[in-house]
């Protein structure tokens, strides 16, 4: 091995000697050296003969670097040759070269070390380390020395020879390529061998290392980090899921290493949360590798988070339809458009919490059957980011759509509470923290029973009404009198004391068996248990904490959910007249979809009549006819608890607990859970929504789909074990991986979305662009005193022809028929004409009026780097005249116009902006519209600078916006700008043309004047494009600006 | 003013109203004790109807002056016309109530401009005097006059506030719409409706209220209440009749007037 180094060899010994040379007392130590050597080197003659062959050879190479190094070769060689094989020393020997050739010291250290490590090391994983240190020693020489060291440990932490060789072999293969990662690849390896150690079939460890020594073959360095991602890919996975998961990643990495290593973090994480869904997404991949690896590994990146979004606890079948429905979806667009297909998966989350499952279904098939040729449109459209995707999505085909209605709904139920509440869909994937709380109240995103708007409108009602009931009439209370009594009541019910009187009480006897084996029990035991049975409501609770006493949680609370809503039916029916005629429109439409009684399966017939009974006024009358006897019990206990006009929530409760032991005596309760159970997920909680079993009852007993809405409505119990988790996710843009950065904004900023016109694809883009509004840094305020003695005649004569504007607080009108004053004149002239001939004018009077100016005005200032250009240099003078900044003039022009606008008193806002990016829209707040111009505001002028680039149309959608809340007659916008937006992400520049007139154009709709004022001369049909129909001017002369400026505004507001 | 024309201010019979609080006595202390009085409360809730009440009590003719931005100080203590060849002074209605000993009721008086108020601070003081400056001379206020005025504190604007000078020269009434019952007493009472009907325009009135600072600035009036009661006493179907008595006179926005729209035929 040493031939290819022999040249570095020699140059070092040259270096190496000249080091030992420098070295003081060198003859001294130089003798004794010599003495040492030769009595180490006789030592060595003990030795067999090949070994000590190999160590004077070896010495003799190391003595060429570094004598020092080579007497401690000597000095360890006899332990080391009990231990190592001539071949091994001598490559034991040559690393320690190598070592001192790069530092004399670490030689010294490492042959000073030993090598007692490498006994526990088999043989022929020794030969396999040299290999791998002398690979890693041609990149980095400390490495090799630090995994040379540490190699004993690891031998020790990975306990068995087999997948250490395999583990050296494949830090072999990768250090070829690079040292580092053969590092880090030997460095997490004990905490990859003891996840591995967790499974108990082997084959996982086996397929590991098979699948990271193809890594290291493939794409050398990533097998480091495929390693170390093994241990959270594989956490909490059962070895079939992880063989399964590695052979996937294993196909994968002929998408290359990277892609292989996404899709076994993704791939593990899917198999952890919705493992149902692991191939179809396999499946999906390959679709999306056709477009390139790109698309591949950013929708691999996407999946985490679309699963997080996806699995809840508490409906996971439904999770799991759900994210398949989705994958099946952006697959088919896959077939066409990879990007559209990443964007589509990537706002379906945030979609599916706006509309239901059906909705989104509609949007993409919309999206797919729209131009074809396209391809922006269309990544726009999936992406959620135009105003039509976003109108599609909500809206849907027919019916009626509860984005139309919601601000109305909203208004309706506060109006009938007098609450704050808050009108949320009932999307597909539910924001959890938000049920159940009884500040929200969920209603189908899309409502179309009738196929008629109104019809669906009352069916809206209806249902709006029953949320603000459940508030009005108190199914949240919490603590009153009559929920501690249920609570007391039925927990004496239901404790293991009174299981006989519970027999007793229920018809045919059921009896729960766990209770009936313990008979006698202590006295102790006996008191310890009376006291738990008569324990008290804990504080603050409501009826959730009461219908856990039930055995059967689930079963009492699928009745308490109907009673209730039955007695909230009642009460509304009772309070509000004119509603009864809408909620019997939808009972009748209920009692039409009803199924025929004899077609339900036993255990569901009681829950249907509890239904009929409840909440359609009435069994039906073949339900009568085959269950009379049970339909009279439960009329009772309607009659009983929930139909008095005062029940409450306390009362359905009692309701409840009579009913359930009714149901429990004519289903065995068991059979009735277990058929519920059947339907659903085997390992489901108790904890289970009756949403999802009413659900699939409905779509066992009805073939249409489509009606299981009509008896899903009715459901604001969506998931009673509501206090899950808040929601992680701050608001849409969590959902939408903005390609742009977005800057972290600083305390006290506050950020704003707006919409940006997009040409192309004529529509809105929605919430495109952000605009932070951002306090400016203070400067100098000696800026405005200069410009103020500068100009200080213009100055004063602008400020005497404003004064001229401002009106006079009072005016005094004169010829008035009636006032506080005589107008003198007319009185003089009344006397001679009635003298005259006696016909005299009656308007004798004057009066004060008052006269207001009522123009309120932001300037918008275009801060981008352009306007740092400087103007009127002149040329054969430059340091005479050195010209200023547009910026600068900008600023004067400013100064003038406050001076100008304190003397007439109209409120003003000074802004100015830049953008860097559509996410980075920053406005600059110089003085708002309240602020008074004080030397604050006088310093902030002087600080305004210019930087990057413009974004006019989102900074005039914000200044309109702020200008918007003014109150004031006349509102004025003037923007002064180079007439050239500009930014890095905004299209060509037409595209920025047709966005700015779009603003200006909106800002106009709303009842403000824009006006723009253009610094630099433009070609002045661009212009004309760029400001349409709104009113600009041109400054010819920028120097003059300052001047002209006050000139302009008052020509605009007089 | 002539003599016999402040009996026209005397009421002679006893306008209705139902006492909520101790208002009633509140208000007949203050009278023997000579303290002016500001009514405080929402519009329509009963404040002018009040007042006509207590005058009537009080057997004190009552003298209304409705303020607005251009009421000058002229026009309350009155001036000189011209009739034919000569100059003669009248009376402007405080004036006139201060020498006749009535009581003068100035409603709304926010919005009334600042100056105009000043001239009865010497009025509401241990003083109780009005000076007519135009004559030069000082009236003195007999014992029976007092002043009343009516503020809402709920929609004006922070400019047309009270200043603190002339608001801490009364003793405050607060009123509000009445509860329910009483409010659905005075409705049937007023409006001619039978109890029923009133309790379903009542119970709308208090849903409607609920959207205050919702988007309605105010709720709806008890007078509105009243004037839809009227409408249906005369065969006006009760849902136009909300309509137009609840709905559109308090609000032009479309999506309220929908949702009180629903609010009205969920009730009715």
């Amino acid at each position: 091995m040493g031939k290819e180094s022999d040249p570095t060899n020699r140059r070092q010994q040259g270096g190496t000697n000249s080091q030992d040379n420098a070295e003081p007392d060198v003859s001294e130590k130089r003798v004794a050296d010599r003495q040492s050597v030769i009595e180490l080197t006789r030592d060595l003659a003990r030795l067999p003969l090949d070994q000590a062959a190999a160590a004077v050879e070896i010495s003799a190479g190391i003595a060429g670097v570094s004598l020092r190094a080579s007497i401690e070769f000597l000095r360890a060689a006899k332990e080391a040759s009990g231990i190592l094989s001539p071949a091994e020393l001598r490559g034991w020997g040559e690393l320690g070269r190598r070592l001192a050739m790069a530092d004399v010291e670490s030689g010294v250290a490492f042959f000073a070390a030993g090598v007692e490590g490498l006994r526990d090391v088999p043989e022929d994983s020794r030969a396999l380390l040299f290999q791998l240190c002398s690979r890693q020693m041609t990149l980095s020489s400390s490495i090799a020395g630090d995994t040379f060291r540490d190699l004993p440990k690891l031998a020790r932490s990975v306990a068995n020879p087999e997948m250490l060789r395999s583990i050296l072999e494949i830090a072999a293969e990768i250090s070829r390529r690079s040292a580092k990662h053969s590092a880090e690849f030997l460095n997490s390896t004990p905490l990859v061998r003891k996840t591995l150690g967790r499974f108990d079939d082997d084959s996982v460890a086996e397929r590991s290392l098979a699948l990271t020594a193809a890594f290291a073959a493939r794409a050398g360095g990533v097998a480091a980090d495929a390693w170390s991602a093994l241990p959270a890919a594989l956490a909490n996975l059962d070895s079939d899921r992880s063989l399964h998961l590695l052979e996937q990643t294993n196909i994968f990495l002929e998408r290359g290493g990277g892609a292989a290593l996404h899709v076994l973090t993704a791939g593990g994480e899917i198999l952890r949360a919705l493992p149902e869904i692991f191939d179809e997404w396999i499946e999906l991949l390959w679709l999306m590798a056709a477009h390139g690896n790109a698309s591949l590994v950013a929708f691999i990146r996407s999946t985490p988070r679309f699963i997080r979004g996806f699995s809840s606890d508490a409906e996971r079948q439904r999770s799991i339809e759900l994210s398949r429905c989705v994958l099946s979806l952006t697959g088919e667009i896959a077939k066409i458009d990879g990007e559209a297909a990443l964007a589509c998966f990537r706002s379906s989350s945030h979609a599916l919490r706006t509309v239901s499952i059906e909705q989104f279904e509609r949007w993409v098939r919309d999206g797919l059957s729209r131009d074809r040729a396209d391809t922006r449109a269309r990544r726009s459209y999936f992406a959620l980011e135009t105003r039509g995707s976003h109108d599609a999505l909500h809206s849907g085909g027919n019916g009626l759509a509860l984005e139309s209605v919601q601000p109305l709904l909203r208004l309706y139920v506060e109006a009938l509470t007098g609450r704050q509440v808050d009108v949320a869909p009932l999307s597909a994937v539910p924001v959890e923290s938000r049920i159940g709380d009884g500040r929200t109240i969920h209603l189908p995103s899309l409502i179309a029973e009738f196929g008629d708007d109104d019809l669906d409108f009352r069916l809206y009602k209806v249902l709006a009404a029953h949320g603000a009931g459940q508030i009005e009439f108190g199914t949240y209370v919490r603590d009153t009198p009559g929920l501690r009594a249920a609570y007391v009541a039925l927990t004496e019910a239901y404790s293991q004391d009174n299981v006989d009187a519970r027999d007793a009480f229920a018809l045919d006897g059921y009896i729960n068996e766990l209770e009936k084996g313990e008979a006698a029990l202590s006295p102790k035991e006996e008191t310890r248990r009376a006291k738990a049975a008569l324990k008290k409501l804990p504080a603050d609770s409501d009826y959730r904490r009461v219908l856990e006493v039930f055995p059967h949680a689930q079963l009492a609370r699928r009745i308490f959910a109907t009673l209730e809503n039955g007695r909230i039916d009642r009460r509304l029916r009772h309070q509000y007249r004119g509603l009864r005629r809408d909620l019997d429109l939808v009972r009748e439409h209920l009692r039409r979809n009803r199924p025929r009684i004899e077609d339900l399966p036993a255990a569901l017939v009681p829950f249907e009549l509890l239904f009929q009974i409840t909440l359609l006024g009435g069994v039906l009358d073949d339900a009568r006819q085959y269950y009379s006897q049970v339909t009279s019990e439960l009329e009772t206990v309607v009659a009983d608890y929930i139909s008095s006009p005062t029940a409450t929530v306390a009362d359905s409760l009692m309701g409840a607990s009579r009913v359930y032991s009714l149901f429990q005596s004519i289903a065995p309760a068991d059979d009735a859970v277990q058929q519920m159970e059947m339907q659903q997920e085997p390992s489901e909680s108790e904890e289970e929504s009756m949403v999802s079993s009413e659900r699939q009852q409905m779509r066992r007993s009805t073939p249409e789909p489509q009606r299981k809405d009509a008896r899903e409505l009715f459901n604001a119990w969506n998931d009673p074990n509501a206090e899950g988790d808040p929601d992680e996710l701050e608001g849409a843009e969590a959902w939408l991986e903005a390609e742009t950065p977005e800057m972290k904004l600083e305390e006290g900023e506050v950020a704003y979305n707006y919409d940006e016109w997009d040409r192309d694809l004529t529509d809105h883009r929605i919430g495109w662009c952000r605009v932070i509004e951002k306090r400016v840094k203070h400067g100098d305020r000696a800026f405005v005193d200069q410009t103020r003695e500068r100009h200080k005649g213009v100055i004063s004569s602008i400020r005497y022809q404003f004064q001229l504007m401002k009106p006079e607080n009072l005016t005094r009108v004169v010829n008035e028929v009636d006032g506080e004053e005589y107008d003198l004149n007319a009185v003089i002239d009344y006397v001679i004409d009635r003298r005259a001939d006696g016909h005299q004018s009656e308007r004798l009077y004057t009066k004060r009026l008052r006269r207001q100016r009522d123009v309120a005005v932001s300037f918008l200032l275009d801060q981008s780097s352009s306007t740092a250009r400087t103007i009127g240099r002149h040329p054969l003078q430059p340091y005479t005249r050195p010209g200023r900044r547009i910026i600068e003039i900008e600023k004067e022009g400013l100064v003038l116009m406050s001076e100008a606008l304190e003397a007439v008193g109209d409120v003003y806002a000074i802004n100015g902006f830049t953008s860097e990016g559509r996410r980075n829209v920053k406005f600059y707040v110089v003085k708002d519209f309240s602020e008074k111009y004080t030397d604050e505001v006088k310093r902030r002028i002087g600080g305004i600078t210019y930087q990057n680039n413009t974004r006019l149309g989102a900074a005039i959608r914000h200044a309109t916006a702020k200008l918007a809340r003014q109150d004031a007659r006349t509102r004025l916008l003037i923007v002064i700008s180079d007439g050239r937006p500009y930014d890095h992400d905004y299209g060509d520049a037409r595209y920025a043309r047709e966005d700015t007139r779009e603003a200006l154009r909106q800002a106009k709709i709303q009842g403000i004047t824009p006006f723009c004022i253009t610094i630099d001369r433009e070609s002045e049909a661009e212009l004309r494009d760029l400001y349409g129909e709104i009113g600009y001017t041109i400054i010819d002369d920028v120097l003059s600006l300052p001047e002209r400026l006050p000139g302009i505004y008052r020509r605009l507001t007089t | 003013m002539p003599e016999q024309a402040i009996e026209e201010f005397r009421l002679t019979e006893e306008p209705y109203y139902l006492a909520v609080g101790q208002e009633i006595d509140l208000f007949q202390a203050a009278h023997t004790a000579r303290l002016p009085v500001i009514l405080k409360g929402p519009t329509g809730c009963g404040k002018t109807r009040f007042v006509e009440h207590m005058a009537w009590r009080l057997e004190r003719p009552l003298i209304t002056v409705a303020c607005h931005e251009d009421l000058s100080a002229t026009d309350l203590v009155g001036r000189f016309l011209l009739e034919g060849e000569e100059t003669i002074w009248h009376d402007g209605p405080l004036t006139s109530a201060v020498r006749n000993g009535a009581i003068c009721y100035l409603d709304e008086v926010v919005e009334a401009r600042k100056d105009t108020v000043v001239i009865i601070h010497p009025l509401t003081d241990h003083r109780r005097r009005l000076p007519i400056e135009k004559r030069g001379t000082i009236l003195d206020a007999p014992t029976d006059f007092m002043l009343v005025v009516s503020y809402n504190p709920g929609y004006q604007s922070i400019l047309k506030d009270l200043k603190q000078s002339t608001r801490q020269r009364f003793v405050a009434i607060d009123f509000d719409y009445p509860p329910p019952e009483l409010e659905a007493e005075i409705v049937a009472r007023e409006g001619g409706v039978d109890e029923g009907t009133a309790r379903d325009l009542v119970l709308i009135g208090q849903k409607v209220r609920n959207l205050r600072g919702h988007g309605l600035e105010e709720g709806v009036s008890t007078r509105l209440l009243i004037y839809a009661a009227q409408l249906i006493a005369l065969g006006i179907p009760p849902v136009t009749a909300a309509e137009v008595a609840m709905s559109s006179p308090i609000t032009d926005d479309r999506e309220l007037q929908r949702s009180i729209r629903e609010i009205v035929t969920t009730v009715i």
